[in-house]
């Protein structure tokens, strides 16, 4: 199982805040799943030239940017976060 | 040297080792910019003041209005004032060993360089995206250290941004374009939210004084519905156009939308 984490502007989507899911394979395939499961997902995290550089995604406390990209490898345990830039104060 | 009143004032303070007498003394000298005296900026300005941070400058060029005081209680008594004025005259009364100065505006292109250059730590506790991100880019490019925080509903984020660190830009490249994140006056604002992450924020200012270690390309996301704190490493950008060292001129970015620099 991994756990997914989602932030509000994908809760629309979603209905709920987290998740487990029985995923095997890489970040871009689970979202891919996600956005098979929530389609209206798919406008929340894309815009016409790709994922939107304003929303983040962390595995296991790690930015995958640091890691694998869109590549990583999930597996059991794992931890997924998206977190959107917010500017509220 | 510290006078009697002062070592009365700061006892609880001055008995502890990361602080004593010779950080009672930094503090007494440094100065602190806090830009927005909203929900972020009135929490962390109480706290820089209490700890007698010598010299607290105040950017705010709104009103105190109702609907703040639900969250910043700074402004108690003083609807219709000026935020960065209210904010000023509360510190006037806390503390008389620190100057204060309150500048009842906004930052912008123009005026952003020379108002932080001043001083020796800046808070961004605005509460729209161009505002971060010039702030942002007008520290890296005067080497003014900054703490960034930012809140919503029940969470928040905050990092500090010291010459050489990774930047907000290196966090969040772009903002998002507007209407794609909702903010506060949309989606809501837990008072107490804004009342942890600006006193972490001044927690950071008052730890950078003291040259303890801060938060340094490291981003502190909370979410205190289920009280998970996640402490994110943050790795320089290497093709960042702002800490790289790229960018040399706050003019040649438009500071709308998603503040992007191509």
């Amino acid at each position: 199982m991994v756990r997914v984490v989602y932030p509000l502007i994908m809760t629309t989507a979603t209905r709920k805040k987290e998740e487990e899911i029985e995923f095997e394979g890489d970040l871009s395939s689970l979202i891919d799943l996600l956005c098979e499961r929530y389609p209206q997902l798919k406008k929340v995290l894309y815009n016409k030239d790709g994922f939107n550089r304003f929303i983040n995604i962390y595995v296991n406390n790690e930015d995958v940017r640091n890691l694998d990209g869109f590549e990583t490898r999930l597996k059991v345990g794992d931890t997924v976060k998206f977190i959107p830039a917010i500017a509220g104060g | 040297m510290l006078t009697e009143e002062q070592i009365r004032r700061y006892a609880r303070q001055l008995i502890m080792p990361e602080i004593g007498g010779s950080g009672q003394s930094k503090l007494l000298d440094s100065s602190v910019l806090v830009i927005g005296a909203g929900g972020l900026g009135s929490a962390a300005i109480q706290y820089l003041a209490g700890a007698g941070v010598g010299r607290i400058g105040i950017v705010d060029g709104d009103e105190v209005d109702i609907t703040n005081l639900q969250r910043q209680t700074i402004h108690a008594g003083n609807l219709g004032m000026n935020k960065a004025e209210s904010a000023a005259s509360f510190v006037r009364k806390l503390n008389e060993d620190v100057e204060v100065k309150a500048y009842p505006t906004k930052v912008d292109v123009e005026n952003v360089r020379e108002v932080i250059a001043g001083y020796d730590v800046v808070l961004d506790c605005t509460d729209n995206f161009p505002s971060r991100y010039l702030i942002n880019d007008a520290c890296v490019l005067e080497s003014v250290p900054l703490v960034h925080s930012a809140v919503l509903r029940f969470i928040g984020e905050i990092m500090t941004i010291v010459p050489g660190s990774s930047c907000y830009r290196c966090v969040f490249p772009e903002a998002p374009p507007p209407g794609s994140v909702p903010s506060c006056q949309e989606a809501g604002i837990a008072g107490v939210t804004t009342g942890i992450f600006g006193v972490l924020q001044a927690t950071e200012a008052i730890k950078l004084i003291l040259r303890l270690e801060v938060l340094e390309n490291r981003m502190l996301y909370a979410d205190l519905l289920t009280m998970e704190f996640d402490v994110i490493d943050v790795r320089k950008d290497e093709n960042c156009p702002v800490c790289s060292g790229r960018l040399k001129d706050l003019r040649e970015v438009s500071y709308v939308e998603t503040c992007r620099i191509e």
